[in-house]
């Protein structure tokens, strides 16, 4: 059991909430991707765009994150790595 | 399923089902007491009020799967290159015309990408976005058993599903973690949720305390943006059909007589049984 339990563990994601400090991504949730929000004022190609497509990088991913636990209303910057 | 809402929710699929060809039923309380007597229905904070069942559904071990697709591959004429990375394609006027890989180029009429998680990063070396994500889909399975349960049991409101190998191993899955990620770790929390609140899985927790997670990589759509062919902005350059369903909606798709079809979202285009599907919802009542 401790093998399994151990490599849990060890896969736990932790987000450093800049107000609270680094915290288990369980108690924050991704509210974006970050983009740029000058296009969602674009014209409706530009705007489909905006809503749907994605860069899924592998590797540095930019994101707004939400430490739900925390200051639920405050978004920071984080970029995580989406590769192991 | 554990309410009347849910009990709805999976009439809809369950339409949506017969509505591509395929079949289910629905059973009673006791009748999934019958067919699969391992399920708790009367447990008090998850009662088992019914639910669908497609008799002749199960799982194919991935191992045949892989192997299957290859063998009927290989006798089509197929050459299968193995460890051979696709390094970029070579594009002209629009038009795609071959593609570089490790080991050379590869001259090519027509392009198809079946890459499972990865249709993101090939499409960027084709010079496109595409509206998918790629998310790792947590699943544990167990150290081997006697065997105990026969037949495949899901629960669709929590993600989850649950069966048991030949070899003896409970595969129970398996929610998304909620973030893009093209890592394969095995993470506890995504199953956690669906796993510890069913009944049964004390039972199994118990007599095999040593579960492997492992994380699979998949692809996810944005909400459900339609698109109506399998072309990309490049020519002889196409989507596999499984990313285009996700990308069309998926199980999503509502019954051709929601009101949801009038507002423009995806609807069945085809019936191949010739049985109209008819959802629960009070417009059809």
């Amino acid at each position: 059991m401790s093998g399994a339990r151990a490599l849990s563990l060890a896969a736990l994601m932790r987000i450093p909430c800049p107000f609270c400090g680094e915290r288990d991504a369980a108690s924050s949730v991704i509210a974006a991707m970050r983009r740029d929000p000058s296009a969602a004022d674009a014209r409706a190609e530009a705007y489909a765009e905006y809503v749907y497509l994605r860069d899924n990088p592998a590797g540095a991913h930019k994101e707004w994150w939400q430490h739900a636990l925390g200051l639920p209303r405050r978004l920071f910057d984080h970029a995580r790595y989406t590769e192991p | 399923m554990h309410s009347e809402a849910q009990k709805d929710q999976f009439a809809k699929q369950a339409n949506l089902m017969l509505l591509e060809g395929a079949d289910r039923e629905y059973l009673t309380r006791a009748e999934v007491e019958t067919f699969c007597p391992l399920i708790d229905t009367r447990n008090g904070r998850f009662p088992v009020i019914g639910g669908f069942l497609q008799r002749r559904g199960g799982t194919a071990r991935h191992d045949a799967v892989a192997w299957g697709y290859a063998r009927a591959a290989s006798e089509l004429g197929v050459d299968i290159i193995e460890h051979c990375e696709a390094t970029g394609f070579s594009i002209c006027d629009g038009k795609v015309t071959a593609v570089s890989t490790s080991r050379g180029e590869v001259r090519a009429g027509k392009v198809l990408l079946a890459v499972a998680g990865h249709s993101s990063r090939l499409a960027a070396k084709a010079g496109f976005r595409l509206p998918l994500e790629t998310h790792a889909l947590q699943a544990f399975v167990t150290e081997s058993i006697k065997p105990l349960i026969d037949c495949v049991v899901t629960y669709g409101a929590g993600a989850f599903y649950v069966s048991q190998f030949d070899k003896g191993g409970w595969v129970f899955g398996g929610g998304t973690d909620g973030w893009n990620s093209y890592a394969q770790r095995g993470r506890l929390s995504g199953r956690r949720g669906s796993a510890c609140r069913r009944p049964y899985a004390d039972a199994v927790a118990v007599a095999a305390p040593c579960a492997a997670p492992m994380g699979r990589r998949e692809d996810m759509t944005m909400g459900t943006m339609r698109r109506s062919s399998r072309k990309t902005p490049v020519a002889d350059l196409y989507l596999t059909r499984l990313v285009l369903w996700r990308l069309q909606g998926g199980a999503d798709r509502r019954c051709r007589n929601c009101p949801s079809r009038r507002e423009g979202r995806a609807a069945p285009t085809r019936r191949a049984s010739g049985i109209e599907p008819v959802c629960r919802r009070p417009h059809h009542r």
